[in-house]
């Protein structure tokens, strides 16, 4: 039986908000440096940091979940209802979620989180049941069920952290349940989900092959022990929170390494937009990883210069390594959804354009580099508390969001014939 | 037919068979890396003083035949590295022997592991040993429908013959530098071939050369567009078969909107191969 792609709107309108979500933080942030100078912990901050990771982020991976894991081992999606129901839990659960952050409510905030946690139990049957058909698992399902465990640990934990401001019932200290809760999304859910992706996407685009998958198996079991032991040693404050950032860095090392290889026997040498996205991406997770193990050294000159290191490490892995990793993957992926949507069937039939050229390369050039001008600023300005910097660096950030904003759009636009009208009226008549 | 002079349509430096391998470094000086696959000496070339010393002299088709490949497909694997279209005629020209490409027959498909009898003979021949006598007794081992997948650093072209005359068929590929696997396999008798395919009528498979369409190395949705666009050349009775680098997941569907079936079979060194007919 042939596997089916699910129909073009299911991933797409994941797709249409996360982007959505992500535009808002970027042109919201140069009108807020006041909220970045401060202590992370706070309202805003908190609104800002769950807009990304669960607005722009998660529903990315969701979307492209919907689209990929599909086509990646070779079935078919358990429900397409499912996955249609989940996005407006999601949609209400965030803004909910993000809205009483931002005006400091605790119930509506709760509420919010609920229904995402709803959400994500609705991805984690229909992903669950995909899965279960699968014959053969390779490293890649894995990750990814691995992943949607980590999703629903973090949704699960995020609603007792909810629960606890109303009923305070959690005790202990509420900044080492916030690190605990942050790297379980952001390395077990986000993290372990690109490498799986990673593995199969970068030899499909840059035209390589994975070869043999002793590293990535070693890398996964090394994440995952690593992420266990270092949830558990941030929660309690444990001296063994060295240990397994050390465990977690080898395993990020790991992936680099075979990245590194899958690239250097690509076929084809020019690294197009979407990957050079993907590659830059992959020198702040380095970056990251170090930032990352560094802080749990403690070492660090006075508790106020940690709190503004471990700021900019948040800000780095959040945009320096996902926001790039995804931008670089959605300049692949999107291209191919709407060429497959508008033009697959008319292939052979009429001319129709390559999928390549929808995105074009001044504008996506100029995004990259004010998209890393702007991280590097505004990371810098944030370590070093200083206003100037942050606000040049979000100026930079928006700048790069309007330049995502066009290129989505040129992409867009060929899912609406009447804007991208093919040749075939010249050919009718000659 | 191939052009034997370098092509130069417009702005983009198209290499042909006479191309110096020195212009083709001067236009995209990342090719080293292509070449370096097919042979590790060309690693040298990296190497500033002696890629001036060497690569004015030597043409890509000497290249090739240095590297024991053929010279059309290093040229077409630079084609897809410069992300040219490979002209076609390049890709199927060749019968099987020349061709270290050539598709998987289809007596091999579904062959399970048991009725394979493998032989690596690489670790003998860099010795310097002789290894006839070797193979030779592995295939008098062979029993009933058994095959003789031979490991070597090089084609082994004489085998070819004498293995022939004991109504041995081979199939020849190029996995790497140093690497060819040969399968030698009875071809199947069409009395003996009652599979419930009905193409299997189609007995001399060579008679009735299918449609190829090489997709390999391509960034997706190219395949499928390729795939498709070749569809209406299929002609009655006859069929295509493609090549892609991954299962044609997305292809399926589209297939049988316009009616047509396909089956496909996965290749011993990773390609899938998907025949289509009406």
């Amino acid at each position: 039986m042939p596997a089916r792609q699910p129909s073009l709107w299911v991933p797409l309108r994941y797709f249409i908000v996360a982007q959505g979500a992500f535009l808002t933080a970027l042109f919201w942030a140069p009108f807020h440096v006041s909220d970045l100078l401060d202590f992370y912990y706070q309202g805003h901050d908190l609104a800002l940091t769950h807009l990304l990771t669960l607005g722009w982020i998660t529903m990315t991976i969701m979307g492209a979940s919907f689209q990929l894991v599909p086509v990646a081992l070779e079935t078919t999606l358990y429900s397409e209802r499912m996955a249609r129901w989940q996005f407006w839990l999601m949609l209400v659960g965030i803004t909910a979620m993000v809205g009483h952050f931002w005006i400091g409510r605790h119930p509506g905030m709760a509420w919010g989180a609920a229904l995402v946690l709803l959400a994500v139990i609705l991805f984690l049957i229909n992903m669950g049941r995909t899965l279960w058909r699968l014959a053969r698992w390779d490293v890649i399902a894995m990750h990814v069920a691995a992943a949607l465990a980590y999703l629903t640990a973090t949704a699960v934990l995020g609603n007792l952290m909810a629960l606890d401001k109303i009923y305070d019932f959690l005790g202990g200290q509420v900044l080492r349940t916030i690190h605990a809760h942050a790297h379980l999304a952001g390395i077990g859910w986000i993290t372990m989900m690109i490498f799986g992706a990673g593995y199969k996407l970068i030899p499909m685009f840059s035209l390589s092959e994975l070869g043999e998958e002793r590293l990535p198996h070693w890398e996964f079991w090394a994440l995952n022990i690593g992420l266990f032991g270092l949830f558990w040693s941030l929660l309690f404050q444990s001296v063994w929170v060295v240990f397994f950032a050390l465990l977690v860095s080898l395993a990020i090392g790991l992936f680099l390494w075979k990245i590194r290889k899958v690239l250097r026997t690509r076929r084809r040498p020019r690294l197009d937009w979407g990957l050079r996205h993907a590659v830059s991406a992959m020198i702040y997770l380095g970056m990251v990883t170090i930032l990352g193990t560094w802080l749990a050294t403690g070492w660090v000159p006075g508790d106020e210069f940690g709190a503004r290191l471990a700021f900019g490490y948040g800000f780095l892995a959040l945009f320096g390594w996902v926001s790039v990793m995804i931008i670089g993957m959605m300049y692949k992926i999107i291209p191919f959804l709407v060429w497959h949507h508008r033009y697959s069937d008319l292939v052979g039939l009429r001319p129709v354009p390559l999928a390549t050229q929808f995105l074009g390369e001044a504008v996506p050039r100029v995004g990259f580099w004010l998209l890393h001008a702007g991280i590097v600023i505004t990371v810098g300005g944030l370590i070093l508390e200083s206003s100037v910097g942050i606000q040049a660096g979000t100026i930079g950030l928006s700048l790069a969001g309007v330049s995502f904003g066009v290129s989505l759009i040129r992409i867009y636009r060929h899912l609406i014939p009447r804007l991208t009208p093919l040749p075939e009226a010249n050919t009718a008549e000659a | 037919m191939m052009a034997r002079k370098t092509v130069g349509s417009g702005a983009r430096f198209r290499p042909v068979l006479d191309t110096k391998v020195s212009e083709l470094l001067k236009a995209y000086p990342e090719m080293i890396e292509v070449l370096a696959r097919f042979n590790k000496h060309f690693e040298l070339l990296r190497r500033p003083v002696l890629r001036k010393l060497m690569t004015p002299l030597v043409t890509i088709e000497k290249a090739a035949r240095t590297a024991q490949v053929d010279p059309r497909e290093m040229l077409a694997e630079i084609y897809r590295a410069i992300g040219e279209p490979v002209p076609p005629e390049w890709g199927t020209s060749d019968p099987p022997t020349e061709a270290p490409t050539a598709p998987m027959p289809e007596d091999l498909w579904n062959l399970p592991d048991d009725q394979r009898l493998i032989l690596d003979v690489r670790e003998q021949v860099r010795a310097g040993e002789e290894p006839y006598h070797r193979i030779m007794q592995a295939v008098g081992a062979l029993k009933g429908t058994q095959v003789l997948q031979l490991c070597n650093i090089f084609e082994p072209v004489p085998l070819y013959d004498v293995l022939e005359q004991r109504g041995f068929a081979h199939w020849t590929e190029r996995r790497g530098p140093e690497e060819w696997w040969v399968t030698f396999y009875r071809p199947a008798r069409p009395l003996e071939n009652a599979s419930t395919s009905s193409t299997s009528q189609a007995a001399p498979a060579a008679a009735e050369a299918p449609l190829v369409v090489d997709a390999r190395g391509l960034e997706p949705p190219q395949p499928m567009a390729r795939i498709l666009e070749a569809l209406p050349k299929i002609e009655a009775g006859g069929q295509l078969l493609a090549m892609t680098d991954r299962r044609p997941m997305l292809l399926y569907p589209k297939l049988e909107d316009r009616g047509f079936k396909y089956a496909t079979a996965e290749t011993a060194n990773g390609w899938f191969e998907t025949r289509i007919w009406k």
